[in-house]
Order: structure tokens, then C-alpha cells, then sequence
């Protein structure tokens, strides 16, 4: 039995008497401690895909299931870091986690509580912005704290959806590193489902990518990448295997955008 | 030296020197009460500038001081200085400060009086407006109905209240309570609703993923994410009040500030009239500026 099993998931948004199928007939595995990416353009179904995890939606056809039972909401074995907005403006960023950790954990005490959360916060490197509010932060800073946030909950599963999206370059390299060692150095691997549009991205941090193209949503291409870890971004981007899983991924992409166009003359 | 020389001790001067000349009021016009009343303002100031380091804060205070000296040596030209205008409808600056030291004790309690009615009436209506906008903005359904309801309800003018709250509430202060609670309802109850309406969706799922409970869910996530539009309510609320607790006090009551006013009115006391316009403009300005602070202390999250 696989950690999570997505089963043949159909998605339907319904609104206005008009049906989108966002995702159709989606069937994944993902192992215990698997780290998986899924990567494709804007609208190929991919962030539905996630909230269906999160347990925010729900497949109109189909099943998924964590450690072989279905998924009937959200659930404390999953914590959950969003592009934007996971962190809650009114509480410091000490509150923000301790909040997290209260939620996943009702009976520890309260002292407690922000131990462990000064404990990750100084993990992320936010030790001295325990007292300041998200908008006091920068965006890279707002996601360390949420990914703080997501690991103190000590949940088995983490879901990410385009967590650095929104972040410029030059953090993004820092966040990954960041979210690379904090997963591969933790004693308990998580299980961790990544959504991103960056193939880099994903070939770096993954085990396994899975290409979706849309609409609907739909599995194109799945790569395992056998990387051994720890890994090291400019060692990796050296080798030969690097540049034939990005080739590989990046024609993917393009052929599913020359097929939606009508012609190969956008194929580079 | 050079920092003494501004426009507002230039205006202290020039009202000292309008002191100097005679009164054409054929009553007390009470110039040392009004002398010493701009003395200790002038001194007060000068701490301040010394105190405060320059900035646009200081700049604010200075000119804020500047237009009082305008409105005073106005005031006190055109009355006792000049007998421009009519002796009895328009009191000299010295003798209101002289009466409201007189009153002092009448105007404590209607200050008392009046500002609890307000307090009882207003915290009751946001301890009950707060809970139940946050449920109508939660669940859908309810949302839908209490959106009309609050919209007719909200449309009565409060004031319309009075003869059900004098029949059923025994006593004036208890009608004021009602008739207050009643008025600021409405604006706290919607903009509550609207604030929950508003709640970036994103945040809203950040909590559901964290699990957070139905309680923790109204009280912890939806409550402080509206707060900035339920404050929009509480201002309006708190306005409507003041405006409602005064004419009900010049209709009906026994005392508050209101009555101090119409009560005096009835003997043509127009120096205790100004007493109670200026006291009450005051008690508004504090009150306002008291719940301003708490409001900016409560969203200091925000940037």
C-alpha cells in the first residue's frame, strides 16, 4: 500500500450551469518519504490535484486515499504551505507557528508550544524575527515562516503548493536549499508533494516528477530522478543525467503548448 | 532666541495686547480668567517645544495652538473688546471658563451620566452585533436573510424607538441604553458581515488546513481578519450614539450633558450654553480619540 493513492480523480467546477473539468482521470502513487513534484503550465490542473490532498475539494469521480483510507477533509497528517496568505497577518511570527503547533497538538502546554516554535523558527534562520508581524517581512522571510510552521506541526505529509513562486531568484535558490536540507537531514522522511512551473526546481528537490498538461488536467509524463542525496545544486547541474531530465521535461512542455496552438513553429 | 520666534507666540503676544484695551460689555467680561487660561496654554506650549524634538508632530502642535489664539483673540474682539455682537447670545472667552469652574461639579456628573449610557449601550451592541455578524458572514444561508433584515432593520432612524423604550424601560436611563444599543447595532452588525465577506479566501483555507476548530475558527481567524472593516462600524456606531444621547437628553432627561444645555436654555443662560457646547465637544474628541488609539494598537499587524 503506497502512502497516498489518487484513483482515477475526475474534478468538476460547476458554476453558473457551465461544467470545467479541471482534472480528468488522474491516477498517482506516492511512497512513504517520497519526495514528488508536479509541474506544469498555469491551468493544467495541478494546484486543484493539491487540493484535493489538502482535502479543501473534492474529486467528483474517483478516490484518494492516505495510508488506505479516504480522504474526508483536511487532517492534521498533512500540513500545508500556500503561495500566499499561509501565514495569519494579526499574529507575530512566534504566534503564527505556536498557532500551528496548538492546532495539531491541543493538550501541550502552552510553554511548551513556543519552545518548539522558537525551535523551528531558528531552524529557517528567523531567530530574530520571532516579534514581527508577515508584513513586516519580506516574502522569502513569510515563507521560511510558514514552512517553520508546517514542519512544527510534525505532520507525515507536507503539501506545498508553488511555495517559492512568488519569491525573487536569488532567495528561491536560498529557500530550496533551505527545504532540501531540513527534508533530507530530518530523522522521520516526510512524504512531500511539491506543485511547481519550475523544472529546476523540481529536478532538484525531487524523486519523481510527474508532468501534467491541461485542460483537463491530465498526466503526461512521469521521470524518476535517482539523484543520490544528499544533493549538491551545482554538482547535480554538471552531469549529464541534469541536462537529459530538463531536455526531456522541457520538450514535454512544448510539444503539449504546439499541440494547444495548432502548429510547431513555437517548438524553439 | 530665534526659536521663540513663530507665528504662534507672535499670536500670544497680540493677544495680550488686546487685553490691554477696555471692555465694552456693560457686564463682567472676567479677562483675568480668560488671561490666565491662555497664560497656562502659553506655558504649556512652550514645555512642549522645548520637551519634543522638531519634526512634523511638533509643526502639527504649534499650528494647532496658533488657530486657538486666533479663535480666542476673535472671540474676545469681537465680544467684550468691541460689543460687536449681541452681549447676551455671545459670552466673553472668561466668563464660560469662569462658569464651567463654577459648574464643574454639574458638569462631572452629566459627563459621568452621559458617558456611561454610551458605554453600556455601545459595548452591549458590539458584544451582541460582533458574534452574530460573524455567524451571518460564516454561513452562507444565514448571510442571504440577514442581509435584507439588516438592511430594513438598519434603514429605521433609532430614534423612532423612543415611545416603545419609554414604554417598556422604566427609567430614562434605561430607554437611552436601549434607544443607543439599538443605533449602533445595525452599522456593527453589517459591517461585520461584510468584513467576514472579505476575508482573503486564502486565508480562510490556510485555517481549515490547519483544522481549526468551529470556535477558533469565528473568535481567532474570521473575528481579527475583519476587524479593520468591523472598526469602520464602531465609528459610526459610536458618531450615531452621541448624536441620539444628547437630543434624548434635551427631550427627556434629568441629566447628562444634553440636559445641562437645554435645561439653561430655557433661562436664556447662553454662557452656560457654551459651557456645555464646548464640554461636549471636548468629551466627543476624547472619547473619539480614545477609541482611535485602541483601534490602531488593535491593528498594529497591519503595515
Amino acid at each position: 500500500m503506497s502512502k497516498i493513492e489518487i484513483n482515477n480523480v475526475t474534478l468538476d467546477y460547476v458554476d453558473k450551469n457551465q461544467t470545467f473539468t479541471a482534472i480528468k482521470d488522474v491516477s498517482i502513487s506516492i511512497e512513504e518519504g517520497e519526495f514528488v513534484s508536479i509541474i506544469g503550465s498555469s491551468g493544467c490542473g495541478k494546484s486543484s490535484l493539491l487540493s484535493i490532498l489538502e482535502g479543501l475539494n473534492f474529486p467528483t469521480e474517483g478516490k484518494v486515499n492516505i495510508d488506505g483510507s479516504e480522504i474526508k477533509g483536511t487532517g492534521l497528517d498533512r500540513a500545508v504551505v500556500f503561495q500566499h496568505y499561509s501565514l495569519f497577518p494579526w499574529m507575530t511570527v512566534r504566534k503564527n507557528v505556536a498557532y500551528g503547533i496548538k492546532q495539531a497538538n491541543k493538550s501541550l502546554p502552552r510553554k511548551n508550544l513556543f519552545e518548539i516554535a522558537d525551535q523551528f523558527i531558528t531552524k529557517v534562520g528567523l531567530g530574530n524575527f520571532k516579534q514581527k508581524y508577515p508584513s513586516q517581512l519580506s516574502g522569502g522571510m513569510q515563507q521560511r515562516v510558514a514552512i517553520a510552521r508546517a514542519l512544527a506541526m510534525s505532520p507525515s505529509i507536507l503539501l506545498m503548493d508553488e511555495p517559492f513562486g512568488a519569491v525573487d531568484a536569488k532567495n528561491r535558490v536560498l529557500l530550496q536549499e533551505m527545504l532540501l536540507e531540513l527534508w533530507e537531514k530530518s530523522d522521520e522522511k516526510k512524504t512531500v508533494v511539491f506543485v511547481t512551473h519550475d523544472i529546476d526546481e523540481a529536478i532538484l528537490l525531487s524523486d519523481r516528477v510527474i508532468m501534467m498538461t491541461g485542460s483537463p488536467g491530465q498526466v503526461r509524463k512521469e521521470l524518476k530522478i535517482d539523484f543520490p542525496r544528499p544533493r549538491n545544486r551545482e554538482a547535480l547541474m554538471e552531469t549529464r543525467d541534469y541536462s537529459n531530465f530538463r531536455k526531456e521535461l522541457m520538450s514535454t512542455f512544448f510539444e503539449d503548448i504546439a499541440e494547444k496552438i495548432g502548429g510547431d513553429e513555437v517548438a524553439i | 532666541m530665534k526659536k521663540f520666534l513663530n507665528i504662534t507666540n507672535l499670536l500670544f503676544f497680540i493677544f495680550l495686547i488686546i487685553q490691554f484695551l477696555p471692555d465694552q460689555y456693560s457686564k463682567a467680561t472676567y479677562g483675568r480668567d480668560i488671561l490666565l487660561f491662555v497664560v497656562i496654554l502659553e506655558v504649556a506650549f512652550l514645555i512642549v517645544t522645548q520637551v519634543k524634538q522638531a519634526g512634523e508632530k511638533l509643526t502639527t502642535i504649534k499650528d494647532i495652538v496658533a488657530i486657538a489664539y486666533v479663535f480666542l483673540i476673535a472671540w474676545q474682539v469681537l465680544t467684550a473688546k468691541t460689543a460687536f455682537l449681541n452681549e447676551i447670545l455671545f459670552p466673553p472667552p472668561g466668563a464660560v471658563i469662569q462658569q464651567f469652574f463654577t459648574d464643574i461639579e454639574k458638569i462631572t456628573k452629566g459627563i459621568q451620566s452621559s458617558i456611561l449610557i454610551i458605554l453600556q449601550g455601545y459595548l452591549l451592541a458590539m458584544a451582541v452585533a460582533i458574534p452574530l455578524g460573524l455567524l451571518g458572514g460564516w454561513s452562507k444561508r444565514l448571510g442571504n436573510s440577514f442581509q435584507y433584515v439588516s438592511k430594513f432593520l438598519g434603514s429605521i432612524p433609532p430614534i423612532v424607538y423612543i415611545p416603545y423604550a419609554i414604554a417598556l424601560l422604566p427609567t430614562f436611563r434605561d430607554s437611552s441604553v436601549f434607544v443607543i444599543f439599538a443605533a449602533s447595532f445595525w452599522p456593527i452588525f453589517s459591517s461585520t458581515m461584510a468584513g467576514v465577506a472579505n476575508i482573503e479566501r486564502k486565508i480562510l483555507d490556510s485555517a481549515k488546513a490547519l483544522n481549526v476548530g468551529s470556535l477558533s475558527m469565528l473568535f481567532q481567524v474570521m473575528l481579527p481578519a475583519s476587524l479593520p472593516q468591523i472598526f469602520i462600524g464602531c465609528n459610526q456606531g459610536l458618531g450615531i450614539s452621541f448624536i441620539l444621547l444628547t437630543s434624548a437628553e434635551m427631550i427627556g432627561g434629568k441629566e447628562g450633558l444634553g440636559f445641562y444645555i437645554k435645561y439653561y436654555s430655557d433661562f436664556g443662560d447662553f454662557t452656560r450654553i457654551l459651557v456645555g457646547i464646548l464640554v461636549l465637544g471636548i468629551v466627543v474628541s476624547v472619547l473619539t480619540l480614545f477609541f482611535n488609539q485602541l483601534q490602531r494598537y488593535l491593528l498594529r499587524w497591519r503595515q
